[in-house]
C-alpha cells in the first residue's frame, strides 16, 4: 500500500468517526413557531350522585318479599364538562367521562395548547354533568380559573388542582424536596 | 420473491458492492469494516459494557442530570469515557444497519437463516430500546422530549389506567423512582441482547464475534481520539415547565422522533408496527420460489467413509456423524436439511464425492467440467479462470474474462479440488480461481477452506502431483472487476514464464472410492 493511499484511508477513517459523532448529536428544534403553552393537568376523583325514589305500594307488591325495599337509589358516576377560553375566543369545549369498563375511574386531564408570546386572558371551568334533580354530591363538582397569563417563548403556563383549595391553580416550578 | 424484492436486494447489492471495492483499496480486504459489520456490533457492545460500567459508579438516580455533569467535569477520565460510550452506540447501530443489508442482498435471510434474521431484527430494537432508556437517564432536554414522546405515544394504548404523560407534566419533580426503573432497564436489556445475540449466532459453527485485532483497535483508538477531542457536551437539564428549543438529538436512536412528533399517535404506532413487520417478514419476501429453492446437501452413503471432513467444515453445523446402518463399521455423514442452506462447501470437503447438494457434488463439478471442456480446448500458453458465481468481480456472468474462459461454480467453497487438477491436467497453462474475499464469502468459510485446500493440504486437498505454479486463488469482491483483470494479467504473465503445459490423456481423477458414474443424486434416490 502506497504511503498516498494509507493517508487517504487514515483521512477517510478519521472523517467516519466524525461524521458519527456528529450525527449522534445534530440540533434539531422542538419548539413550533417560538410559541409558548397553556398546559392542563390534574386528576380528580370522580362523583357519584345518586338518584333515590320511593316506591309505590303497588310496584313493591310485585317484588320478591326479601327485595321490598321502598327506596330505590341508581348511583350515577358524573361527566365533567371542560371549557378553556383565551381571549374570549372558545379554545376548548369537552365532554370527559370517566374512565373504566365501568366508567368508574378517576378522570384525569391532560390537554396542551399552544400560545402565542404575550400576555393572554385565560379562563377555565371544569363542571360535573348532574342529571337533573340529583343533588351536588360531596367532592368536587365545579373548578375553575380565571386570570392573565404572561407567556413568553418556550414558556410553559401549568394549570393544576390543589388539592386543599379543590380548584383549579396556576402551578409554579416544582421544587425538589 | 417478487420484483419489487428482487430490485431491492439488487440495488443494495449493487451499492454495496461499490462501498466493498473502495473500501478494499483503503483498508485491504482482511480490514475491510464493511465485511466485519457484524463483528463491529459485538465489538462496540463490549466497549459500551466496560465505558458503562465505569459510569455506573457515578450516577445517582437522585441527581441524574447533576450526576451527569459531574462525569462531564471529569477532564482525565469521565469526559472521554461518557463520550466513548456515546460514539460507540452510534457506531453500533451503524454497523448493525450495514450488516443487515448484506444479508438481506446477499439473500441470507430465509430458509434455515430465518432464525438468525429475525433475532437480529429483535436485537436490532432492544439496542434502540437501550439507546432511548441510556438518554432518559441524562434528563437533559433531549431525555425530556424522548420520555414525553415516549410517554405520549403510550398513553394512546389501552395498558395504563391513566395517562403516563401527567409524570412530565410538570406538577411535580420526577421521582426517584422513574429513574431507578429507567437504569434498571438500561442495564437488564444488555443482558437481554447478550441472550438474543446467542441464538443470532446458534445456527453457525466457529462463530467471529470479534473483527481483526487490527481493525478492533485502530476503531477503539479513533473512535477514543474523536472522544478526547470532541467530547460531548451538557444540554440544559429537562425543565418541564419549557418546551425545549433546540436540541442535540442522536439520530442514531431518536431518527424516529420528527416523524413521530408530526404524526397522530395511532398513525405513529402504524407506521412503527408497519416497518416492524416488514422487518420480520424478510424471510419470508426473500425466499426463492419453490421451483428455483436450492436443494439441501444429501449424503451418498455409499461413498461416505467417515472421515468427518464435511462434519467439520460445514459452516453452519448442518452434518453430524451417525453410526452406519449398511453392515460397515464407523461413522457416516447425516445432514439435518433444516439447517443446510445448501452452500455445497461439503461437496469440496469429500474426497470420495460423497456429499453435496443435487448437481453440484464434485462429481456433478467435474461431469460439468467435462462438457466445459469439450467446448473450450485447453490452451497451454493460456489460463482458465474459475469464478464464483456470487462476487469474484462478476467474472462469472459471462463465458469468458478478458479473453480467458469461464468456468462456473455457485460458490469456490464448493470447488472440488479435483475440478483444478483435471485442469492442470488436461494442458491449460493455469488456472486462476477467483473467489469473492474470504470474509465476504456468502456461505462464511468456503473461501478460507477452499485456501486451505488448495496451499495447506486440508482435506480434500488439491494433490500433490498438480503444479502449485500453474494454480491461483485471487479475491475479487462483487464491484472489483478491475482486480480481478489485475490479478489475470498478473497469472498470465507468470504463467508465460514456466514451461509450455502438456495434456494428459485419459486423466484419471482418484476419487478414493470407485463407482464414479454414480451421481448423488442417483445414490439419493436410489
Amino acid at each position: 500500500m502506497t504511503p498516498l493511499r494509507k493517508g487517504v484511508a487514515g483521512i477517510v477513517a478519521v472523517g467516519l468517526t466524525v461524521a458519527t459523532a456528529a450525527l449522534s448529536r445534530v440540533p434539531l428544534s422542538f419548539s413550533a413557531d417560538d410559541q409558548g403553552q397553556l398546559r392542563l393537568s390534574w386528576r380528580v376523583e370522580g362523583v357519584t350522585a345518586e338518584a333515590c325514589r320511593t316506591l309505590p305500594e303497588e310496584e313493591l307488591a310485585r317484588l320478591p318479599a326479601h327485595m321490598r325495599n321502598p327506596k330505590a337509589c341508581i348511583g350515577v358516576i358524573a361527566s365533567y364538562h371542560l371549557q378553556v377560553t383565551v381571549d374570549g375566543a372558545t379554545a376548548v369545549q369537552d365532554t370527559i367521562r370517566p374512565p373504566g369498563a365501568r366508567g368508574d375511574r378517576p378522570i384525569t386531564v391532560l390537554r396542551e395548547l399552544p400560545l402565542a408570546p404575550g400576555r393572554h386572558r385565560v379562563s377555565v371551568r371544569f363542571d360535573a354533568l348532574l342529571p337533573e334533580g340529583v343533588p351536588a354530591p360531596e367532592g368536587v363538582t365545579s373548578m375553575a380559573w380565571e386570570g392573565a397569563v404572561d407567556v413568553g417563548r418556550g414558556d410553559v403556563v401549568l394549570l393544576t388542582l390543589d388539592d386543599r383549595a379543590r380548584n383549579l391553580v396556576r402551578q409554579e416550578r416544582p421544587v425538589l424536596p | 420473491m417478487t420484483k419489487a424484492t428482487r430490485a431491492l436486494q439488487q440495488t443494495v447489492r449493487g451499492t454495496l458492492a461499490r462501498l466493498d471495492a473502495w473500501a478494499n483499496a483503503l483498508y485491504t480486504w482482511r480490514f475491510n469494516p464493511l465485511y466485519h459489520s457484524g463483528a463491529l456490533v459485538v465489538a462496540a457492545f463490549v466497549v459500551l459494557l466496560v465505558t458503562g460500567l465505569y459510569l455506573l459508579l457515578f450516577y445517582r438516580i437522585g441527581a441524574p442530570w447533576a450526576s451527569v455533569d459531574g462525569i462531564t467535569r471529569q477532564v482525565w477520565a469521565g469526559r472521554w469515557i461518557r463520550s466513548l460510550h456515546r460514539y460507540v452506540s452510534a457506531l453500533a447501530i451503524a454497523a448493525a444497519l450495514v450488516h443487515a443489508f448484506r444479508m438481506f442482498a446477499q439473500g441470507r435471510s430465509w430458509g434455515p437463516r430465518a432464525l438468525a434474521w429475525v433475532s437480529g431484527v429483535v436485537l436490532f430494537a432492544v439496542f434502540l430500546l437501550c439507546g432511548w432508556t441510556g438518554y432518559v437517564m441524562l434528563w437533559d432536554e433531549q431525555a425530556y422530549v424522548l420520555a414525553a414522546e415516549g410517554a405520549r405515544l403510550f398513553d394512546v394504548l389501552p395498558i395504563f389506567s391513566e395517562p403516563i404523560g401527567r409524570a412530565f407534566a410538570g406538577e411535580r419533580p420526577m421521582p426517584a423512582a422513574f429513574f431507578f426503573l429507567n437504569l434498571f432497564a438500561h442495564i437488564a436489556l444488555p443482558v437481554g441482547v447478550a441472550l438474543v445475540l446467542w441464538i443470532h449466532v446458534s445456527r453457525l459453527a466457529r462463530t467471529y464475534l470479534m473483527p481483526p485485532k487490527g481493525l478492533l483497535w485502530g476503531m477503539i483508538a479513533l473512535f477514543t481520539a474523536v472522544s478526547v477531542l470532541w467530547p460531548v457536551g451538557m444540554a440544559p437539564e429537562a425543565d418541564l415547565l419549557r418546551i425545549p428549543g433546540e436540541v442535540p438529538v442522536d439520530l442514531f436512536y431518536a431518527f424516529w422522533l420528527p416523524a413521530s412528533r408530526a404524526l397522530a399517535p395511532g398513525w405513529a404506532w402504524a407506521a412503527a408496527l408497519t416497518a416492524t413487520a416488514l422487518a420480520l417478514a424478510v424471510p419470508l419476501f426473500t425466499r426463492p420460489r419453490p421451483e428455483r429453492t436450492p436443494l439441501p446437501s444429501v449424503v451418498a452413503e455409499r461413498f461416505c467413509t467417515g472421515c468427518e471432513q464435511c462434519y467439520h467444515d460445514c459452516p453452519y453445523e448442518a452434518i453430524s456423524m451417525v453410526s452406519r446402518t449398511d453392515g460397515r463399521d464407523g461413522w457416516v455423514a447425516r445432514v439435518d436439511p433444516a439447517k443446510c442452506v445448501s452452500c455445497g462447501i461439503c461437496a469440496a470437503s469429500c474426497a470420495p464425492m460423497g456429499v453435496g447438494p443435487v448437481g453440484r457434488t464434485g462429481r456433478d463439478q467435474l461431469a460439468d467440467l467435462r462438457a466445459f471442456s469439450a467446448l473450450a480446448a485447453p490452451s497451454p500458453a493460456d489460463v482458465v479462470v474459475v469464478a464464483c458465481g456470487r462476487g469474484a468481480g462478476g467474472a462469472a456472468s459471462g463465458g469468458s474474462f478478458m479473453g480467458a474462459p469461464v468456468f462456473e461454480v455457485s460458490c469456490a467453497g464448493s470447488l472440488h479440488t479435483s475440478v483444478l487438477e483435471y485442469l492442470v491436467r488436461a494442458g491449460w497453462g493455469g488456472v486462476l480461481v477467483a473467489s469473492c474475499p474470504p470474509r465476504d464469502c456468502w456461505n462464511r468459510e468456503g473461501v478460507t477452506w477452499l485456501e486451505e485446500r488448495v496451499y495447506r493440504g486440508r482435506e480434500a486437498e488439491l494433490k500433490e502431483r498438480v503444479d502449485r505454479r500453474r494454480v491461483r486463488v485471487a479475491y475479487a469482491g462483487e464491484g472489483e472487476l478491475l482486480r480481478l483483470a489485475a490479478e489475470l494479467q498478473a497469472f498470465r504473465a507468470a504463467v508465460a514464464d514456466l514451461d509450455r503445459a502438456t495434456a494428459e490423456e485419459d486423466i484419471l481423477i482418484d476419487v478414493v472410492c470407485e463407482a464414479p458414474e454414480v451421481s448423488v443424486a442417483d445414490e439419493a434416490l436410489s
